[in-house]
């Protein structure tokens, strides 16, 4: 893919996230207009004195949400994208190697323990352990897979999937442990997790997951040409000078930090890191250059829309937004899976 | 030069692969290694490209020790062809050859890496693939692919190149191996040093200005061709009746596996003896 071709693209693709990112906004229970949302925007920017019925729903509720979505859309999807490279394959997702579910079974134990041994500590610093507690399981599973699936060959699929379901079953069963022993209100909150929900949404939340896809794009944005290469094979991506162990520890470090950040805000939210990378693959082009701005904003875009959707499906009630990514992503799954089982019949 | 000190190799488990070798390597060098299966060839080779983690000895290229070398600073010197390299994700054959550039430039490629990689696109004949995907490829394309890509990696770089090559002529036909050993001596002539792991000796013999013989992880010989190879070395290495004679067209040695020893280099009576077929 040349240059400029890319650029127009990525141009188009940020020119369609800023666009869904207002007219989202403007969806729900309550409609409000593009112009209701420009008059508020300038409102708050000083410059138009506007009196919006909406701008309580749209500021407090709505704005927030559709960005945290939009940013967890972004980390998810590249996270996907590297871990695909480094995994040199293209099944490996946060979620289905078992890396959202380590976090979230970790988060869980935290939220009953913590709460019930030291309140206090739980409702001061809940949110901020909560992360960290995430991100520690999230980096032990990452770590555990790859420990698993490696091979001199690259990561073999079978065992990287197949250690994904037993992660997957023992995060369910220690999630299911803490459901157990829980009490009503850590009750609630545990289900969040467990199906994830974008309506924990605050400006503080945006923020943090804000920062943290934006410092991972920083450091995954200069390694793709790594990530390319390693599709060859890792000596051969060596032989052309690229440090195979450096790119993998940045890679491991930087999308279990995007996802636990995701998961301890979100909860897990599958498929988004497998389904938005290879729609951009076959769609345009497997160049890492191209895909990881790309698998952002793709991301954002996909979980700008299937979160309105689990908003405003069934209102008032809202459907969980795991379920409409797995509707989407399951089918993509399944395809990825024949696709390689063809390629190993002919390689 | 190429200054191999040394250099050898265990596996984990206590196995000897390649036992303590040394050789040196002029620019400008040309050097097939042949042996039986398991003889070490892409054990050396390996270790010649820092793949080897634990292989203990040092390899210098012009007076610098690789292992001090950072990978890119490496790849700036030394390109390496393996023997099949299958792709995990689609790329056309344009980017892979690319690929060859990725340590000459930081972010983007400049003019002078696209001009390489056309320039080694039209040097291996696989200008009709260019916007093929690699994976489609037929095992020879890919291999041409990857011959092209490293001669994209080596393209008028400002110190010599050392080009590790192992079995580059597996899925190729004839037509392909004898253009691709022209272009590789070509290179060679150019004040650069190849090593080459191959099983045609014939065709190699044709080509190279020295063989290095394997034989269970130990060189045997390391030598010019009409020198290295004399019945008594491949009788050693491959344990097969062979017999050696001048090549009918060219200034060469000429191998004829299957056939008694000529009678001025009766090795060992009783050895020959067990071969008479």
């Amino acid at each position: 893919m040349t240059s400029g071709k890319r650029s127009i693209l990525l141009t188009l693709l940020a020119l369609l996230v800023t666009a869904s990112i207002f007219v989202a906004s403007g969806l729900g229970a309550v409609k409000i207009t593009i112009t209701e949302i420009l008059d508020i925007l300038l409102t708050k920017l000083g410059i138009s004195n506007g009196q919006s019925q909406h701008e309580a729903v749209f500021w407090i509720i709505r704005l927030p949400r559709v960005l945290l979505s939009a940013f967890v859309g972004a980390g998810l999807a590249i996270s996907g994208t590297a871990m695909q490279g480094i995994f040199r394959n293209p099944l490996a997702d946060p979620s289905i190697i078992g890396i959202s579910s380590g976090a979230a079974s970790t988060a869980s134990v935290f939220i009953v323990v913590l709460s019930a041994i030291m309140p206090q500590w739980y409702t001061m610093w809940g949110v901020s352990l909560l992360s960290i507690a995430s991100f520690i399981g999230a980096a032990l599973t990452a770590w555990l897979i790859f420990t698993i699936s490696h091979t001199k060959r690259g990561a073999d699929l079978a065992t990287m999937l197949l250690a994904g379901i037993a992660i997957n079953a023992l995060g369910g069963a220690i999630t299911g442990v803490m459901t157990f022993l829980a009490d009503d209100v850590q009750l609630r909150s545990l289900t969040f997790w467990t199906l994830g929900s974008l309506g924990g949404a605050t400006w503080q939340s945006a923020g943090i997951v804000a920062a943290i896809t934006t410092v991972c794009l920083i450091f995954l944005i200069p390694i793709s040409k790594g990530l390319n290469a390693m599709a060859l094979g890792e000596s051969e991506a060596l032989h052309i000078g690229i440090n195979v162990q450096s790119l993998k520890v940045r890679v491991i470090i930087l999308t279990t930090l995007a996802v636990s950040a995701t998961v301890a805000f979100c909860g897990i939210i599958g498929f988004i890191g497998l389904a938005v990378p290879h729609i951009l693959r076959i769609s345009f082009s497997s160049d890492n250059r191209f895909l990881l701005p790309a698998s952002a904003l793709g991301g954002a875009l996909l979980l700008i829309w299937a979160d309105t959707l689990s908003r405003t499906i069934a209102q008032p009630a809202e459907i969980p937004i795991g379920v409409i990514t797995a509707l989407t992503g399951a089918p993509v799954f399944l395809y990825l899976l024949i696709q390689q089982k063809r390629k190993a019949k002919y390689a | 030069m190429l200054d191999v000190q040394n250099i050898s190799f265990a596996t984990p488990g206590g196995k000897t692969l390649l036992h303590p070798t040394s050789f040196k390597a002029e620019l400008g060098e040309l050097i097939a290694i042949i042996g039986p299966n398991g003889a070490g060839k892409s054990t050396l080779l390996k270790s010649l490209s820092n793949q080897l983690h634990d292989a203990s000895g040092d390899v210098f290229w012009n007076e610098a020790n690789l292992k001090n070398l950072s990978p890119q600073e490496q790849a700036l010197k030394r390109a390496v062809v393996a023997q099949q390299v299958y792709m995990t994700m689609e790329f056309p054959v344009r980017e892979v050859v690319l690929m060859g550039r990725y340590p000459h430039f930081q972010k983007q490629p400049s003019k002078h890496d696209f001009e390489a990689v056309d320039w080694a696109i039209r040097h291996t004949e696989v200008e009709h693939l260019t916007d093929r995907s690699y994976n489609s490829l037929s095992g020879g394309e890919q291999q041409r692919v990857q011959i092209a890509r490293a001669f994209a990696q080596l393209h008028e770089i400002d110190s010599p190149g050392l080009l590790l090559l192992d079995e580059p002529l597996n899925n190729l036909d004839i037509k392909h191996q004898h253009r691709f050993l022209d272009r590789v001596s070509e290179f060679t002539n150019q004040g650069n040093t190849t090593l080459l792991v191959i099983h045609d000796i014939n065709l190699a013999a044709l080509y190279v200005d020295k063989v290095a013989i394997l034989k269970d992880g130990e060189l045997i010989a390391f030598d010019s061709p009409d020198k290295a190879l004399t019945e008594k070395n491949l009788l050693t290495a491959y344990d097969f009746p062979v017999r050696v004679e001048h090549h009918p067209y060219h200034d060469a040695p000429a191998v004829y596996f299957g056939c008694p020893a000529t009678a001025h280099e009766k090795i060992n009576n009783s050895t020959s003896k067990q071969y008479q077929l």
